[in-house]
């Protein structure tokens, strides 16, 4: 099975870019977590920048929260930005989670 | 032979549940349509729901067993079709159409 | 691999066949029982797809006529009749017999089957011709529509497993948004670090502020199917729209910042409210959500020779840990000794666990009860009413297994020949209709049934002289009421040519006994002429394991039950020399009794002391005489092999500690063993 999804990683002086697009759901977030679990070692900063999205659902939300739980834990600054379709942004405004888009 | 039963089962089962997604989609639906579909939902859930987990069909038959429950109620008079739980069942059906799909998909074929 | 789901079919078949004829007994006596007609058509909906699908195809077409029947009468199509019920009856009937066999092979069978299905559908045709329909009236529920809008505070607080059940969440609150205006506040303050998150479970909950004009219920049936996973909460803070008020907004920040949830009360000023009617709401709503969590699977079903098996491993364990408590009294090794005390009240409760769970009830099988009850009056033409109390009573299955063709043969032997005729009922100044009373109930480390009748009774005088006649009985012995109805019991008092007899039981009641003794279980008589008879079957609650005292005769152990045993009595070896006619005399009464020592051929030892264990059984002791008694034991009984069978006095035999073997006695048979010789001569 071809991957519906893309992460790219991009590390310069301990900052990490990851950027992320396609099929952002339950069904390919496990491989989503590891992949971002091996790649973050010690930055000093996380950048997260999500587009091109095909759909997005509250694994995905969760995960953004647990990277920024885990740069407060472990002393990186995490920021993010995501650009999204208008129905789902709509979703997601309506499920409280306005302050994540941009 | 099980593997034709089960394909027999997937095929009817997939085909109604999308005909029931397709009717629930309709803008108006009549009195006399609305209790054939609470008929229809009640039965392709509880085929499902009592068949499936046989079949392999394990988190579908999950799923239709809140679809059984609900329908069972509402047979019974003890619980009213409301739009908003029409529009639930039509959210539920869809996803039970894909869940089963890729059941039929990702299992391995036995024996 | 097909086997094994076609047997599950097949029980599974069974099961909704037991269901069916229940339900079909109570719809006879509601005829227009919309949720039984239901029920019934459900049943039959499934075993005709099941039977579609395992390759039962006659059973699946038969089915299929009968629920279009029933498609019929709940549509209001077709009236329930008391004809329709016999014919359904008798289709059950016909279906039980699809299931067993399958697909029909036999000619004349298939035109019987082929019959049948012309039959109902006659039943259809005929209706059709008087067919008026009833256009189902739709209570389409037009919602009374409110005027004004209401705000609600609602809590939706998911459980972890939400997501991988395949609800997504983002929908649902999308769904609250489209009933009105909405404010969703989202906290994720409980997600964890990466390294320690569960990527597919829900560690998010939502406040959501919704002002609508929509119905409490259109909320609620947004999270219709989603109830038993997550906690939800409905409530009413404002009679208005207060969702753009500037507190509002204020309080909504101050949640969404400090993570902290928002309360009824942080609303109190915005509504006008008053406070009662909000508590009723939200109480309601809370009750309801304990009721559907109180709905969660309550039994599960397990195949029956998993609880044998089960059982088996209890009965071991309780064998190893009699013969740990054996050695550890003679190591004296205190550590040991409180280990195997331990081991001891473990294994007894967990004993009593495995039995709870193998005791069935009897309702199970009481349907064919009815059944007998129902066709085999109205072939006779006697009208009789059959009462049933303590049907949930549980038994052990095995002793279930065994007592279903006893008490059928009891059920007959009432209707044939207890239960009169309606004239003759009236002119005996009985009302017409007869009534059996089938009675289970719990005594004491047993079980009793009953099956009384208000028929007839029987001729004490004339079971007299005809177990004369049959030589019997000497024509000169005295006997006791109860000694002339325990002739009943004698094997061949009747015979199969006696099926006629007026004066009405006996037949097979030989049989009876026997069955009921193989469970352990004795059998009475009462009867009182023109008024009826009552048969009493007591039964013991369990067959595998029983307490029992250990004795020894001769160089053997043997155990009797104690549930049998009333007390032990020490006796001066002078009194039993005194003795005549095997009775002594105790406490100035005169007891029986049955020296063990003789019955098993073991040498008699004189002893200083010669114990008598006293033995109870309807109403009267007996006194059995042992060489010594060890103590009490719990004992697992397993059956005797083929070649002990003829030992008729006992019951099973049992492995000791030290690997010896020991006895378990049938007192029952012992003392009837006694009482048969004593009549004979």
């Amino acid at each position: 099975m071809t991957e519906n999804f893309n992460v790219d990683f991009k590390e310069n002086n301990g900052q990490l870019d990851i950027a992320l697009s396609g099929q952002l759901t339950i069904n390919s977030i496990k491989k989503i977590t590891e992949d971002i679990k091996s790649h973050i070692k010690n930055p000093k900063s996380v950048s997260v920048s999500v587009k091109d999205v095909d759909n997005i659902d509250l694994t995905f939300i969760q995960l953004l929260q647990s990277i920024k739980n885990s740069g407060k834990k472990n002393g990186y600054e995490v920021s993010f930005s995501m650009k999204l379709p208008e129905d789902l942004s709509a979703l997601l405004k309506n499920a409280g989670f306005s302050n994540y888009i941009n | 032979m099980l593997t034709e039963i089960k394909q027999q089962f997937y095929k009817e089962t997939l085909q109604e549940l999308k005909n029931i997604s397709s009717d629930l989609s309709a803008q108006v639906i009549d009195a006399d349509r609305k209790s054939l579909l609470v008929d229809r939902i009640f039965s392709v859930s509880h085929q499902l729901s009592g068949t499936g987990p046989m079949l392999g069909f394990d988190m579908s038959s999950k799923i239709s067993r809140k679809l059984e429950k609900t329908f069972y109620e509402i047979r019974s008079g003890e619980k009213e079709v409301s739009l908003q739980l029409l529009w639930q069942t039509k959210r539920t059906i869809d996803f039970m159409i894909d869940c089963i799909t890729e059941e039929n998909q990702t299992q391995v074929p036995q024996q | 691999m097909l086997d094994k789901f076609k047997a599950k079919f097949v029980e599974e078949s069974m099961d909704n066949l037991q269901d069916l004829e229940e339900s079909l007994f109570l719809l006879e006596k509601d005829l227009e029982n919309k949720e039984l007609i239901e029920r019934i058509f459900r049943a039959m909906h499934s075993l005709k797809g099941g039977g579609a699908m395992f390759g039962f195809n006659h059973l699946s077409d038969f089915t299929h006529h009968l629920e279009t029947i029933f498609d019929w009468v709940r549509n209001n199509k077709l009236a329930v009749t008391s004809d329709l019920i016999t014919l359904t009856f008798s289709a059950i009937d016909h279906i039980k017999n699809l299931i067993k066999t399958g697909d029909l092979t036999d000619e004349q069978e298939l035109k019987g089957h082929n019959q049948f299905i012309l039959r109902l559908q006659s039943v259809l045709s005929d209706s059709a011709s008087t067919l008026s329909v009833h256009s189902t009236v739709d209570s389409q529920n037009i919602n009374d529509e409110i005027s004004e809008s209401k705000t609600y505070l609602i809590n939706f607080i998911p459980q972890e497993e939400l997501l991988q059940n395949g609800t997504n969440p983002l929908y649902l609150l999308d769904d609250i948004h489209a009933l009105g205006e909405a404010i969703s506040i989202a906290y994720t303050h409980k997600v964890p670090s990466l390294e320690l998150i569960d990527i597919t479970a829900n560690y998010c909950l939502w406040q959501i502020l919704l002002n609508t004009s929509e119905s409490l219920n259109e909320i609620k049936d947004v999270f219709i199917f989603v109830e038993d996973e997550c906690e939800l909460q409905i409530d009413l803070i404002a009679d208005s729209n207060i969702l753009q008020k500037p507190e509002c907004i204020e309080i909504i920040k101050k949640a969404r910042k400090g993570n902290s949830l928002l309360k009824i009360e942080d609303f109190q000023s915005l509504s006008q409210l008053k406070p009662s009617s909000q508590e009723l709401e939200s109480g309601e709503e809370k009750k309801k959500i304990t009721a559907i969590k109180e709905h969660k699977i309550s039994s599960i079903r397990v195949a029956s020779h998993k609880i044998d098996e089960l059982v088996t491993l209890v009965s071991e364990l309780v064998t190893i840990q009699a013969q740990l408590s054996l050695y550890s009294e003679s190591n004296e090794d205190p550590v040991i000794v409180s280990l195997s005390e331990n081991i001891q009240k473990l294994s007894r409760q967990l004993r009593e666990n495995a039995f709870d769970i193998s005791l069935i009830p009897l309702q199970s099988e009481l349907m064919r009860f009815q059944r007998l009850v129902r066709d085999l009056s109205k072939d006779q033409g006697k009208d009789i009413d059959f009462v049933i109390e303590g049907g949930d009573l549980e038994l052990d299955k095995n002793i279930i297994e065994h007592l279903t063709d006893p008490l059928l043969h009891i059920l007959r032997n009432s209707i044939d020949h207890g239960i009169e005729l309606p004239e003759e009922r009236i002119s005996s100044g009985k009302s017409p209709k007869g009534t059996i009373l089938f009675k289970a109930f719990h005594s004491g480390a047993n079980v009793i049934i009953e099956v009384s009748d208000d028929g007839k009774g029987m001729d004490l005088e004339y079971i007299r002289q005809k177990a004369i006649s049959k030589e019997i009985v000497d024509q000169n012995a005295v006997l006791t009421d109860k000694e002339v109805l325990d002739l009943l019991f004698v094997s061949g008092f009747s015979t199969k040519d006696a099926v006629s007899d007026v004066s009405g039981r006996g037949v097979g009641m030989d049989v009876v006994r026997r069955k009921i003794a193989n469970i352990r279980g004795e059998v009475s008589i009462d009867t009182e002429k023109g008024k009826g008879t009552t048969i009493t079957i007591r039964l013991p609650l369990t067959l595998s394991i029983i307490d029992g005292l250990l004795v020894k005769v001769g160089a053997n152990q043997y155990v009797i039950p104690i549930s049998a045993i009333d007390k032990i009595h020490a006796l001066d070896p002078s009194q039993l020399k005194k003795s005549f006619n095997n009775v002594v005399v105790l406490d100035k009464e005169q007891i029986p009794y049955i020296d063990l020592r003789k019955v098993f051929n073991a040498p008699e030892v004189e002893h200083d002391v010669i114990q008598m264990v006293m033995i109870k059984a309807e109403d009267r002791i007996t006194g059995v005489i042992v060489d010594s008694v060890i103590g009490e034991y719990q004992t697992v009984v397993k059956p005797l092999g083929r070649y002990l069978k003829k030992q008729e006095i006992l019951s099973g035999a049992t492995i000791m500690g030290d690997g010896t073997l020991a006895m378990v006695v049938d007192t029952s048979r012992l003392l009837m063993e006694r009482k048969s010789k004593k009549v004979a001569g």
